[in-house]
């Protein structure tokens, strides 16, 4: 335990950025606001390595932590304070790393837009909740971190004001997200009432020898893990989540974002540990999405759309690792994705941006000429996301299958494996129909969607793009190809953290014939994409010629938004009509009414039945009062 | 015991002024309705005062005739403002606060 | 004859209020309305200041005046302070009255304060009720108190008629009581619940029926029919006022009761009740403002919520609960009145302010006004960084200790459903401008036509000092509510201080 005064800066840094942003605006030049907003954010990511060095110092077992405000009830005390330990250390580096090459990148991509200003003041202010929520030793402030991340994520995604997709959009994330924190909450709770404290420790020695409630509490936070992770059945928000600038996708909807359910199932693994059921309901959600989100992929045309559903899907991955008792897999495939994905989503920023606006692959084709540089890029992201030797999703990837697989997860394997083969399938689609062969027409504004601001700001055509825009891609793109050799590292880093409470040592390295398969199924994948989608497939002209919304099973993505409309919202509607013009003040009257209606039936010519208003609000009470009466009288 | 009889006096006149408040649309009487509730609990208080022998009940009960009076002034001011904009006075003609 | 002197400091905040009452009425009689206007608030104001400045010394110990009949204990005095700091906040958003009748307004509005202040600090029956007739007298005119609006004298008169019935309840409960126990006092109350074996009914019904009497003051379920009616009805700082000092008062003087009269080893059994009402508060406050179109209305079924909210510090009646149940009528006093005073600011600059369809594209005229009010709205639907948060935790946690699992449940239910009517609002704040530029214009043009018909420009104050002061209640309350947000400790340490 070592009082870093590393760890407030950190998180304060961003936020007071974030507030002087806000409050200048309008004022500063966009130049200046784009740097100062980037150079604290580097800042922060330097101020992090520092405190890697710090904890580095500690030798294993040490841990950083501040306590900002420390209280007592009834002589229990309370704190809210940041810590630092290795698993939190993985995150946070990749929130500030990333962080701010998406920042350095946002500079040139958002240039003229009319709301930079706000932008980077939002940025800025995510980056700051996020720091928060992975600093957390304690479920408030891992509540509190959740929150704000929730606001940041529904500030960025209706970024656009203007436009009414982006306000149902953000609207939809943030009440999807919001049924994800009741269930959060309500395990929390449960965790909080039955072993008295708020801390993890507390919670973790109590689950030891509890799994009844370890079931309970560990089901009921994957609820809000689920959520805010886009696994099924919470998913829905993600895919409408791309209304939001680019570089938000690629930072908060694929990078780091996304990932902090995975992080709070990796930090509350002692609860999952305890309980069989819980790990398994885990590992279940996680293999479903990844195909699911596989699946859904391949049926899609928007390429920031492809690149949400593989998003689902790689965490679905993650989720599978955290479940089968894989905590350093899963963490390792965060940080290799938040590469590779990181890399494909800017590189889609800088085709959309030279290609203004246009976000419909069936559209594009033949880029490969056009754009070397997002060609290539791009290349070595899918490469890396199929998971091809030696480029890092296949590390992360193969370690993944192998501890389910050396688990006996023999099903959940199955579905991963052909998950991978899907995966192989829409990135070559993807690849193939974005880069290779011919475009069906030249690269005409559609002009259905006129009504887009991401198009309107880009309306001028062809656009070069600065260098800011591509070195943070560059450097993306070559983590994606080294980022594998994290391999050697991340299990002896992340070992403290998991071997404290006892974690079961899950081996992760593959026999020969299953890395075999794996690979088999992915180049069965690319085989069978390139036959359909290449530049000579049998598919590829349908496909280009098409017009409209996806389609389909797995182009409305098993009709997930089809069945809540049906299920959820317009019960909930018809619910809220029901207390709001019956229930009251007609309502708890309703009640009364009806009763008195019933008697109106039985009595016959009562005629204060069809009674005035004051006097039914009058009825109210008498009978509010008999009731409590009755129960005085007679049950006290 | 004496007092029980005066108990249950009290007791029905609160329920009756209960049942009146719910069934006539005179507010005026409404009103009234309501001082006959209030007065049942007067009633109780000084009959407990009584079987105690103490005055805390009677005092209580000067205060409340005391409150009852002022709230019955507050109560009448409300219902000639009611009078003054109609030609009738019914309680049941005034519900354009809802939902 | 008790020695008046001795009684005096305690008697000091209240005197003051009721003088300052006075005076106003005096100043109408000798300065005329077109030269004194001014002058009646600030002598309205400097009531409340005074009292607040005499609230201050008792803070040290615990005192009591008239044998008992007045507790100014640290509990009841923090009490005191929320109650004096709403009427000063809506006296300040009061400036914008124009009417001859002010001077009549400031002074009910006073001694409704004066009683609340009596009832919180209520030791006996006697002042519980004396307290509760003083500050409902007042409020049912100050309900009615805006000339010309017929919805006014409608809610007025509903919530008189239902009110009077409502203290008949209580009354004949006390009644009960006292015959039960011989004697009105909350010290022999107490002595009595823990001394009798076998409490007798006429007890138990007596406690029943004070507490709906306590609990249509909190305008919990189903007692709360009036509270929506009377809230929209009256005019703005009447509404902010209300929710939040007759809330104050009678949560102090029901859990004064509660803590005399309910005996300790029957503690679940009586509070059971309660809970089932507030967790219908909760529920029926947070559903029926799903469809609801007013501000106003909305915050009037908030204010059931948040009544059913601050039950949640009773169950086991610890220091510890109450400690938390003061924290978060604080942080309710600092939201609720960041949102009245933008409404008040709204209507001053000529925008109509109660509509939630009025608020639509607000960030983009306001942007300052509207990060305020989103603000206080993430308050209300217990959001982090802000006190709706903290206070929320710190009251789950005193249910918890409880073991009020109903009313657990219900907060978690209605958190999530009140989330979507305060976010409903901030949406509409942040909603696309271009259209609404020309209905906001319209609406405009809509206010001004009736304010001109009124003709009484003449008698108001400065548009600048009603919008300076307005602007300073919402900076404040803001302020306060983020600063009960962010260092709970330091408050919440003062706060069970008081207590002990």
């Amino acid at each position: 335990m070592y009082e870093s005064m590393l760890l407030p800066l950190i998180v304060a840094l961003p936020l007071a950025s974030a507030a002087v942003l806000a409050a200048f605006r309008n004022r500063w030049p966009h130049r200046v606001i784009g740097w100062a907003g980037t150079g604290v954010v580097f800042v922060t990511f330097l101020l992090s390595l520092a405190a890697f060095a710090q904890l580095r110092g500690l030798g294993g077992e040490g841990v950083l932590r501040w306590v900002f405000s420390r209280w007592e009830i009834g002589g229990r005390p309370y704190e809210w304070g940041l810590v630092l330990d290795p698993l939190s250390m993985w995150w946070l580096l990749v929130v500030t790393g990333v962080g701010f090459l998406i920042h350095l990148y946002s500079i040139g991509y958002m240039a003229g837009d009319e709301s930079y200003g706000r932008f980077f003041a939002c940025l800025n202010y995510f980056v700051f909740a996020m720091s928060l929520l992975v600093m957390a030793d304690n479920f408030l402030g891992l509540v509190m971190g959740w929150t704000n991340v929730g606001l940041a994520s529904y500030m960025l995604i209706g970024f656009y004001i203007r436009k009414p997709s982006a306000n149902a959009a953000q609207m939809k994330a943030y009440l999807t997200n919001m049924v994800g924190e009741v269930f959060m909450l309500a395990g929390i709770a449960v965790a909080v009432i039955r072993y008295g404290s708020i801390t993890f420790d507390a919670v973790f020695q109590g689950v030891q020898a509890d799994p009844g409630w370890a079931t309970a509490i560990g089901l009921l936070i994957l609820g809000g893990a689920a959520a805010k992770s886009a696994q099924l059945p919470l998913h829905i928000w993600l895919p409408d989540a791309m209304e939001g600038p680019t570089p938000v996708s690629a930072m908060l909807h694929a990078a780091t974002m996304v990932t902090a359910g995975v992080y709070a199932v990796a930090r509350l693994y002692p609860i999952y540990q305890a309980s069989e059921t819980a790990m398994t309901a885990v590992a279940t959600v996680g293999a479903l999405s990844a195909l699911a989100g596989a699946l859904a992929a391949t049926r899609q045309y928007d390429i920031k759309k492809v690149l949400a559903y593989s998003t689902m899907s790689q965490i679905g991955y993650m989720f599978l690792a955290n479940g089968v008792g894989a905590h350093g897999a899963a963490a390792f495939h965060f940080l290799t994705h938040a590469f590779f994905k990181a890399a494909l989503f800017l590189c889609a920023g800088i085709i959309i941006h030279e290609l203004g606006g246009q976000q419909d692959i069936r559209r594009m084709g033949g880029l490969r000429e056009k754009m070397p540089f997002a060609f290539w890029t791009f290349l070595v992201g899918v490469l890396a996301l199929i998971g091809l030797p030696p480029f890092a999703g296949f590390f992360s990837k193969d370690e993944i299958l192998a501890a389910a697989l050396n688990e006996g997860h023999y099903f959940l394997f199955a579905l991963g494996v052909v998950a991978a083969g899907l995966t192989a399938f829409y990135n070559t689609r993807l690849f193939s129909l974005v880069f290779l062969g011919d475009p069906l027409e030249a690269p005409a504004k559609s002009g259905k969607r006129k009504h887009r601001r991401e198009e309107e700001h880009h309306d001028h055509g062809h656009h070069e793009t600065p260098w800011v825009m591509k070195a943070p891609v560059a450097v993306l793109a070559a983590l994606s190809v080294v980022g594998g050799a994290f391999v050697l590292a991340v299990d002896p880093y992340l070992h403290p953290v998991f071997a404290r409470f006892d974690a079961r040592e899950v081996h992760v390295h593959a026999p020969v014939w299953a890395m075999a398969l794996i690979l088999g199924v992915a180049a069965l994948g690319i085989w069978a994409a390139w036959a359909l989608y290449g530049p000579r497939g049998s598919r590829r002209q349908a496909e280009q010629r098409s017009v409209g919304a996806p389609a389909g099973l797995l182009g409305r993505a098993f009709y997930f938004d089809e069945i809540y409309e049906l299920f959820v919202y317009q019960p909930v509607l018809a619910l809220a009509d029901l207390v709001g013009h019956y229930a009251d003040p007609r309502g708890v009257d309703g009640l009364v009414n009806g009763l008195a209606r019933m008697a109106y039936g039985l009595g016959g010519r009562l005629g204060w039945l069809h009674s005035g208003y004051v006097r039914r609000y009058g009825l109210t009470l008498v009978i509010g009062l008999v009731a409590v009466l009755i129960y005085f009288a007679f049950y006290v | 015991m004496v007092e029980n009889g005066y108990l249950a006096l009290a007791a029905v006149l609160f329920a009756l002024g209960g049942v009146g408040v719910l069934l006539r649309r005179s507010p005026l009487i409404s009103l009234m309705c309501v001082e006959l509730m209030w007065n049942a609990a007067n009633l109780a208080f000084v009959t407990f005062a009584r079987m105690h022998g103490n005055m805390d009940g009677q005092v209580f009960a000067f205060l409340t005739i005391t409150v009852a009076a002022a709230e019955a002034a507050i109560g009448l001011a409300l219902i000639v403002l009611l009078f003054r904009r109609r030609e009738h006075v019914d309680v049941d003609d005034v519900h354009s606060l809802r939902g | 004859m008790p020695n008046f002197a001795e009684n005096l400091p305690v008697l000091a905040p209240l005197l003051a209020l009721a003088v300052g009452a006075l005076g106003v009425l005096v100043l109408d009689l000798v300065l005329p309305a077109r030269r004194g206007y001014g002058w009646w608030f600030a002598v309205a104001l400097a009531g409340v200041a005074l009292a607040a400045l005499y609230t201050l010394p008792l803070l040290g110990g615990n005192r009591t005046a008239f044998g008992g009949a007045l507790v100014a204990d640290r509990f009841g005095l923090f009490f005191w302070l929320v109650i004096l700091a709403a009427a000063g906040a809506s006296l300040l958003l009061s400036l914008s009255r124009s009417e001859e009748d002010a001077s009549g307004y400031l002074a009910l509005l006073l001694w409704a304060a004066m009683g609340m202040a009596v009832l919180a600090a209520a030791g006996n029956l006697m002042v519980v009720f004396l307290g509760l007739e003083i500050l409902s007298l007042a409020l049912y005119v100050l309900v009615a108190f805006a000339p010309g609006n017929r919805i006014a004298w409608e809610a007025a008169l509903k919530y008189f008629l239902l009110g009077a019935v409502a203290a008949g309840f209580l009354l004949f409960g006390f009644a009960l009581i006292y015959g039960a126990v011989g004697g009105v006092g909350f010290d022999q109350i107490a002595d009595y619940a823990r001394g009798t074996a076998e409490l007798p009914r006429i007890y138990k019904l007596g406690v029943g029926l004070s507490l709906t009497g306590f609990a249509f003051k909190l305008a919990l379920v189903p007692f709360h029919v009036w509270a929506p009616d009377a809230y929209e009805g009256a005019p703005t700082p009447v509404t902010a006022f209300m929710s939040v000092g007759t809330k104050a008062a009678a949560f102090a003087a029901m859990a004064r009761f509660l803590v005399a009269a309910v005996p300790p080893q029957a503690q679940t059994a009586y509070l059971l009740p309660l809970g089932v009402l507030a967790a219908l508060s909760m529920l029926v406050g947070a559903l029926a403002a799903i469809r609801q179109e007013n501000l106003k209305r909305i915050l009037a079924y908030s204010g059931i919520s948040h009544a059913g909210y601050l039950i949640m510090a009773l169950p086991g009646l610890t220091e510890e609960g109450l400690g938390a149940g003061l924290f978060y009528l604080a942080g309710y006093l600092c939201m609720n009145m960041a949102l009245f005073a933008g409404m008040v600011y709204l209507r001053q600059v000529g925008e109509d302010g109660e509509s939630v369809a009025s608020y639509t594209g607000l960030l983009y005229r306001r942007p300052a006004l509207a990060g305020a009010l989103a603000l206080a709205l993430f308050a209300l639907a217990g959001l982090p960084p802000t006190v709706g948060f903290t206070g929320k935790f710190l009251l789950a946690l005193a249910a918890i200790r409880g073991e009020a699992w109903l009313l657990l449940g219900a907060l978690i239910l209605a958190t999530g459903v009140s989330a979507y009517v305060y976010l409903r609002v901030v949406a509409a704040m942040a909603r696309q401008p271009e259209k609404v530029r020309r209905s906001a214009a319209a609406e405009v043009a809509a206010a001004a036509a009736p304010a001109a018909g009124e003709g009484a420009a003449a008698l108001g104050l400065p548009d600048g000092l009603i919008r300076g002061a307005a602007g300073a209640v919402l900076v404040l309350a803001v302020a306060g509510m983020l600063l009960l947000g962010v260092l709970p400790g330091r408050v919440l340490a003062a706060l069970t201080g008081l207590l002990g």
